[in-house]
């Protein structure tokens, strides 16, 4: 076991200030994950040029998610909601943007 | 039910890994460039993981583009998957994703023209690799429907972290030592990848 060099000499608290500081660093960034995918599940605006039907009415065609009245999407198939051309007006269906659905 | 959404859950799992993947490489090769692995032998061993990872990464995202191209609800066209913007739905969530991956494609390709075009330029279009991850990681939060699942956003964040760090870490080192970079050429390439002794 060799003494430590001069050049070595206070390279270990530099390391550690280095781990340390990176470790903050990623800590901060990393928990901002969640936050931001809370501002990415906010509401949105649906395209103007998607057809917006009401839940459950007849050919409203290939329903995938659904928006509820607090903006969540949810699958289409777990609101039932409204029947054939029931029209309740707190959940509305994504359709394809061309609208041709 | 199943059939219908085939396309897209299976694109949606492409993407995921495809993101977990990104993640770990970019990961890998910013511990490697912050010389992080100590051990002998590691730094050629995550150097060939790293390699290899990109490669299977470029795969993914295109598996997962590609497989858009056959949901009959989305109907993105080739133009909506390779060309940025060009998407109607939610366009700059999706752009940022095109980007990501044509940039992740120029990175792994990058390994293939390293000698053509130096070891100097390779690395300043390497240094890129972290935007790549930040721009999947924008294009996962604001595209994917999963963002808000709480699986998904554990995924994020763990991926983050090493990533993050490793960047912090790499950083940190270059402002410490205040070295220029090594000189160009494969001897160069060698020495900015090599392990303390």
């Amino acid at each position: 076991m060799t003494p430590p060099t001069t050049s070595a000499r206070g390279s270990r608290p530099r390391s550690l200030y280095r781990s340390m500081l990176s470790l903050a660093v990623a800590a901060v960034v990393a928990a901002s994950i969640p936050f931001a995918a809370i501002y990415a599940g906010t509401p949105r605006q649906l395209p103007a040029t998607a057809a917006v039907a009401s839940a459950g009415s007849a050919g409203s065609g290939q329903s995938r998610l659904v928006t509820t009245a607090s903006g969540r999407l949810i699958p289409a198939g777990v609101a039932s909601t409204g029947g054939a051309g029931g029209g309740t007006a707190a959940i509305t269906t994504r359709t394809s943007a061309n609208g041709s659905d | 039910m199943l059939t219908h959404q085939l396309f897209w859950i299976t694109s949606r799992a492409f993407g995921t890994i495809a993101m977990a993947l990104l993640g770990t490489s970019v990961a890998v090769g910013l511990a490697m460039a912050g010389k992080l692995p100590r051990k002998r032998g590691a730094a050629a061993r995550l150097r060939r993981f790293h390699e290899s990872a990109a490669l299977v990464t470029v795969g993914l995202i295109a598996a997962h583009g590609g497989l858009l191209l056959f949901d009959s609800y989305l109907r993105p066209g080739v133009l909506g998957i390779t060309v940025p913007f060009t998407l109607g739905y939610r366009p700059l969530a999706t752009g940022v994703g095109v980007i990501a991956g044509w940039l992740t494609a120029i990175f792994a390709a990058s390994f293939y023209v390293r000698r053509r075009i130096g070891a100097r330029l390779w690395r300043r279009i390497h240094r890129f690799t972290p935007v790549a991850y930040a721009l999947a990681v924008f294009h996962a939060l604001a595209a994917g429907t999963d963002a808000a699942n709480p699986w998904m956003v554990a995924t994020l964040t763990g991926l983050t972290f090493p990533v993050v760090f490793a960047l912090s870490y790499r950083l940190l080192g270059s402002q410490r030592d205040g070295r220029p970079a090594p000189a160009a050429g494969a001897g160069g390439l060698r020495s900015a990848m090599s392990v303390p002794q």
